[in-house]
C-alpha cells in the first residue's frame, strides 16, 4: 500500500469522525429519545441540522421574511390550537392571540380586569355572579359576540352530553383544566346553572362559593369560540381555531410555523394588532433558536440556556426580559416506598440537598431558593417559615434514627425490594432550566450523606404518562401558576378527592388533614381568611416534609433590541397585539 | 514455494534448511513495527488502552459525590489542566475515567462480536446448504439496517446503560464477521490439505478448528482492530444521545452531550477535550488496524 493511500485513509478517517461527531452534536432534542418511532426521531434530527453552525461564524443576518411580522421562537410544536383542550404553554401561547374570554389577566399581573364582559357583579353570598357583555365585539368569521355565543361554550366544555363535547373525549381530546378548576363535568362541576339574562348579560349561578372563581375564569382556556365555526370544526377543532383575538389564524404547517395574521374589526380599537403577521416557529434546540435570534430569524424567543442569560445580556443587539417568579421546581417522593412513609427519612433527603449552589449556578442567575410551594409573591406565601439548613452529618443521623445506619440505596417500593431510582426530566422547563445537572447535583449532595440513588430518565411524555400513574419512586417535577392563585397551585396537587382515595399522579399522597383545610380555603371568599388557611397549609406541608422544593425561577426572554412593547405576564402566556419591531 | 532441484549443492539446501523458521504471526509483527503509521497508532491505542485499565485502579474514583457547584466551569489551568465541567468537575480527571467506559466497552462488544460472528461464520460457511441459507439470511437481516440505527433501536428496546449499549454495539457488528467468517472458509475448504485431512477421516470438527479456523483467522484480525475504533465511536454517539453511559458516570460521548450547550458560550473546554479523546482513540484504532491489514497481507511476504 503506498503511503498516499495510507495518508488519505488517515484522513478520511478524519473526517468520518468529525462528519459523525458533527452528526451527533446536531443536538438530540436534550432527551434521549428511547421509543422506537424511528421516523418522528429523524425528523426531529433534520429540523434541528437545519440551522447550520456557521451563521454564527458570519452573523450576516437573515433576508427578512417580512418587515411587518413579529415572528416568535417556540421551544416545540403546539399540541392543538383548541385552547379548551390543551394543557401545554406552547400550545397555549399560540390560542391566547386568537381567543378572549369574559376576563384577562392584566399586563404582568395576576390582576384580573376584564376583557370580553364590561363588568360584572357578585352576589354577598358568592354564589351568583352576573357579567354584563361588551358590545360589537366580533369573532373572526363575522359572527356577533354575545350571550348565547358564551352559553355555547359553556355547553361545550362542561355537558357529556354535547355532541361535540363527547365526539372529543372520544377522540381523546378531554377537557382537563374544566374538569380541575370547576371540579368536574355536568352535576359535579360548580354550576347550578348558567343563563342568559339578556342578549349581552350572562348569569353563573354556583352551588358553592368558589374564592378562585374570577381567576379561573382569566385563564386561557376558558376563551370563546365562534359557536358557528366551532360546529364547523367539529372534532377537527384542533387545527382551525376562530375567537375574537387581536390576531386571526392563517394556517399551520406541522413541525415548522403557526401564522396568524392582524384582525381588522378587532372590537379593542386602540388595543388593534400593531403588527400585521406574528410567525411562531418550532425551533426544539435551545442553541439553535439562540442562534435563529442572534441572525435575525426571530425576534423573541423563550427557552434560555441559563449559560447564555450573561451573553444576552451583555449583547448591545439583544435584550433579556424576565417573567415574574411563579414557578416551583419540587422533588417528589412516591409514597408507594415504604421507606418514604418515615417523616425521619424525607426530612434527610431535604436536608442533603444544598440548595444554594445549585440554584446561583445552575439557573443561570434567574432562580432563588424555595422551601414552600407558592412562590414569595404569592398572597398564601407564608413567611415565618425558614428553609431547613443544610447538614449532610445531621441528614446521616436521621437516616441512621430511622434505622438506616449505612445510608440508602435500596427500597422497597410497592413491596419489591429495588435500586432507589431518581428521576430527572429530560427536557427543560421553566421551573428546571437544565433539569440533567441539576438532578446531577442533588444526587452528588444525597450521595455524600449516603443516599444512593442512581439518575434515569426516559422521552418527556413516558415521564409524564409513568408520572400519572405512580410509576416512579423519587422524582422532579415543577409547576408554572396558571391564575395567580394559591388554590392553583396546592390545591391543584394536594386536595383529595370526594372519597380521599391517594392521588398516583402525585406519588400517592393522601393526607386528609393538608387537603381538608385546602378545601375550605377553595370555598372561602375572603382573600384574608383564606391566606392564613393557605399559610397553614404551607406549614403542614414543610413540617411533614411532602417534598423537597428546589427553586422559583424567572423564566428568562430574549429578544432582538428592536423589539418593544412585549409586556411579560407571570402565566407565561402573553399577548402579541402590543409588540414592534423596529 | 522455494523448489530446491536436487542437482544444486548441497550446501544451499543446508542453509534453507537451518535457516530459523519464521512464523506468520513473527514476519507479520515485524512488518507492522516497521509501519511508522501503525506505530504511531499502535502508541496512541496502547496509551488509551493504559488508561482505561490502571487509573481506575491508581486513582479510584467515586463518580456519585463528585459535585463542586463552586468550581463550575473554570477555564484550564495549572491545579485544572483541561478546566472543570459545569458540575465542577475536573475535565481530565473525567476523561482519565472515561477511558474505562469508552475503550472497555468498545474492545469487548467487538470481542463479543468476534466470537459470535466467526463461529455463526465458520459453521454457515463450513456446513453449507440450508443451515449457511438460514444462518446467512439472519445476518443479512442484520445488515440491512445501518448500524448506529440498528443500535439506538436495540437499546430502545433492552433500555438504556453501559452494559446495554455494548450488547447493542456487539449485535450491530455480528453479521460483518460471520461474512469475513464464512468467505474465507468458503475458499479454505476447497484447499488440499482440507481434502487431505477428510481423506486421512478427520472429523469436521476437528477440520474445522484445526485447518480452517487458524486460517481464516488474519482478515477477522484485520476487521476487528479496525471494529474497535467504530465501536468506540459508537459507543459514544449512543452516550451522546443518552442511551450510553448515565450520568453521573463519565463517558466520552456524554460528556460531550452534556457539554454542546456550552458551544456559544465560551467555554471550550468542556466540549474540546472529551471530542479530542474520542478522535484521537478513533485515529489510533484506525490506524493500527491499517497497519495490521498491511502486516497480514500474505501478498507483501517477504523473505
Amino acid at each position: 500500500m503506498s503511503t498516499v493511500w495510507k495518508k488519505a485513509f488517515a484522513l478520511l478517517a478524519l473526517v468520518a469522525i468529525v462528519a459523525t461527531l458533527a452528526a451527533c452534536a446536531a443536538p438530540t432534542p436534550a432527551a434521549p429519545v428511547v421509543q422506537t418511532k424511528v421516523v418522528e426521531q429523524t425528523k426531529v434530527v433534520e429540523k434541528v441540522v437545519e440551522k447550520p453552525v456557521e451563521k454564527v461564524v458570519t452573523a450576516t443576518p437573515a433576508p427578512k421574511p417580512g418587515a411587518d411580522a413579529f415572528i416568535f421562537g417556540a421551544q416545540g410544536e403546539p399540541v392543538c390550537l383548541d385552547p379548551a383542550i390543551i394543557t401545554d404553554g406552547i400550545s397555549s401561547r399560540v390560542t391566547r392571540q386568537i381567543f378572549e374570554g369574559l376576563v384577562k389577566f392584566d399586563k404582568d399581573t395576576f390582576n384580573v380586569v376584564p376583557q370580553l364582559a364590561e363588568k360584572w357583579d357578585v352576589s354577598a353570598d358568592g354564589k351568583t355572579w352576573t357579567f354584563t357583555l361588551r358590545k360589537g365585539a366580533k369573532f373572526h368569521d363575522g359572527t356577533e359576540f354575545n350571550a348565547d355565543a358564551v352559553l355555547k361554550n359553556f355547553d361545550y366544555w362542561r355537558n357529556t352530553k354535547n355532541p361535540l363535547h363527547a365526539a372529543q373525549e372520544k377522540a381523546g381530546q378531554t377537557f382537563e383544566y374544566f374538569k380541575n378548576q370547576f371540579w368536574g363535568f355536568d352535576d359535579a362541576s360548580i354550576f347550578a346553572k348558567i343563563e342568559a339574562v339578556d342578549a349581552s348579560t350572562v348569569r353563573f349561578t354556583l352551588k358553592e362559593p368558589q374564592g378562585p372563581f374570577l381567576n379561573n375564569l382569566a385563564m386561557f382556556m376558558f376563551v370563546f369560540w365562534s359557536p358557528t365555526a366551532l360546529e364547523k370544526a367539529g372534532t377537527n377543532s384542533c387545527k382551525q381555531p376562530v375567537g375574537t383575538g387581536a390576531y386571526k389564524f392563517v394556517e399551520w404547517k406541522a413541525n415548522e410555523q403557526v401564522t396568524l395574521e392582524a384582525f381588522a374589526d378587532y372590537w379593542d380599537k386602540p388595543n388593534v394588532a400593531k403588527m400585521k403577521r406574528v410567525i411562531i416557529r418550532n425551533i426544539p434546540n435551545n442553541s439553535a433558536r439562540l442562534l435563529a435570534l442572534a441572525t435575525g430569524e426571530v425576534h423573541a424567543m423563550e427557552g434560555l440556556e441559563p449559560r447564555d442569560v450573561d451573553a444576552v445580556k451583555n449583547d448591545k443587539r439583544l435584550k433579556l426580559l424576565l417573567r415574574p417568579a411563579n414557578t416551583t421546581g419540587y422533588v417528589a417522593f412516591n409514597y408507594k416506598v415504604k421507606e418514604f412513609q418515615d417523616l425521619k427519612v424525607r426530612q434527610a433527603f431535604a436536608m442533603a440537598i444544598n440548595k444554594k449552589p445549585i440554584i446561583d449556578k445552575l439557573y443561570g442567575g434567574t432562580g432563588q431558593v424555595a422551601w414552600q410551594f407558592q412562590p414569595p409573591a404569592m398572597w398564601g406565601y407564608n413567611k415565618d417559615l425558614k428553609d431547613v439548613t443544610f447538614d449532610t452529618a445531621a441528614a446521616k443521623k436521621l437516616l441512621a434514627d430511622a434505622g438506616f445506619p449505612n445510608g440508602i440505596s435500596k427500597v422497597t417500593f410497592d413491596g419489591k425490594e429495588v435500586p432507589l431510582d431518581f428521576w430527572y426530566m429530560p427536557v427543560s422547563r421553566p421551573y428546571y432550566p437544565n433539569p440533567k445537572d441539576i438532578g446531577t447535583a442533588i444526587a452528588a449532595d444525597w450521595a455524600k450523606a449516603g443516599i444512593n440513588v442512581s439518575l434515569q430518565t426516559v422521552d418527556w411524555s413516558t415521564y409524564l404518562d409513568k408520572r400519572k400513574k405512580g410509576e416512579l419512586p423519587l422524582y422532579m417535577l415543577g409547576w408554572t401558576g396558571d391564575n395567580g392563585d394559591p388554590d392553583n397551585f396546592v390545591c391543584y396537587f394536594f386536595c383529595l378527592d370526594a372519597k380521599d382515595s391517594p392521588k398516583p399522579e402525585e406519588g400517592f399522597f393522601a393526607d386528609k388533614e393538608i387537603s381538608d383545610v385546602l378545601k375550605k380555603a377553595a370555598a372561602t371568599v375572603k382573600q384574608e381568611d383564606r391566606a392564613k388557611l393557605y399559610q397553614q397549609a404551607e406549614k403542614m406541608i414543610y413540617d411533614k416534609t411532602i417534598r423537597v422544593f428546589m427553586g422559583n425561577n424567572q423564566p428568562p426572554l430574549a429578544f432582538l433590541a428592536g423589539v418593544d412593547g412585549y409586556i411579560v405576564n407571570p402565566t407565561g402566556s402573553e399577548y402579541f397585539n402590543t409588540v414592534v419591531v423596529k | 514455494m522455494r523448489t530446491v532441484s536436487p542437482a544444486n549443492n548441497s550446501d544451499e539446501i543446508a542453509r534453507v534448511l537451518a535457516r530459523p523458521p519464521r512464523s506468520l504471526w513473527r514476519d507479520a509483527w515485524r512488518r507492522l513495527i516497521a509501519n511508522r503509521l501503525a506505530r504511531l497508532g499502535m502508541a496512541i491505542s496502547i496509551f488509551f488502552l493504559l488508561l482505561a485499565i490502571f487509573v481506575p485502579v491508581i486513582f479510584p474514583y467515586n463518580a456519585k459525590i463528585d459535585s463542586d457547584l463552586m468550581n463550575q466551569l473554570l477555564d484550564p489551568s495549572l491545579e485544572h489542566w483541561m478546566g472543570t465541567d459545569e458540575q465542577g468537575r475536573d475535565v481530565m480527571n473525567r476523561i482519565a475515567h472515561g477511558a474505562q467506559a469508552s475503550l472497555g466497552v468498545g474492545v469487548s462488544a467487538v470481542l463479543i462480536a468476534v466470537i459470535i460472528g466467526t463461529l455463526i461464520g465458520l459453521v454457515s460457511g463450513f456446513a453449507g446448504k440450508w443451515i449457511d441459507l438460514g444462518l446467512m439470511f439472519l445476518m443479512d437481516i442484520l445488515l440491512a439496517f445501518p448500524g448506529l440505527l440498528l443500535a439506538i433501536a436495540v437499546v430502545a428496546l433492552i433500555g438504556p446503560g453501559l452494559r446495554n449499549a455494548l450488547l447493542a454495539v456487539a449485535t450491530v457488528s455480528i453479521p460483518v464477521y460471520a461474512r469475513i467468517a464464512r468467505s474465507t472458509v468458503l475458499s479454505i475448504k476447497e484447499q488440499e490439505y482440507v481434502t487431505a485431512a477428510r481423506c486421512v477421516g478427520s472429523p469436521s470438527t476437528r477440520i474445522l478448528f484445526r485447518h480452517v479456523f487458524p486460517n481464516s483467522l488474519s482478515p477477522i484480525i484485520v476487521q476487528g482492530t479496525l471494529g474497535i475504533a467504530a465501536a468506540i465511536l459508537e459507543i459514544a454517539a449512543l452516550g451522546f444521545l443518552g442511551l450510553g453511559q448515565q450520568p453521573p458516570y463519565p463517558e466520552w460521548g456524554a460528556m460531550l452531550a452534556d457539554s454542546v450547550k456550552y458551544l456559544t458560550s465560551g467555554a471550550w473546554w468542556v466540549l474540546l477535550f472529551p471530542g479530542l479523546a474520542i478522535m484521537l482513540t478513533v485515529l489510533g484504532f484506525n490506524l493500527l488496524g491499517d497497519g495490521v491489514r498491511d502486516a497480514l497481507d500474505p501478498r507483501l511476504r517477504v523473505d
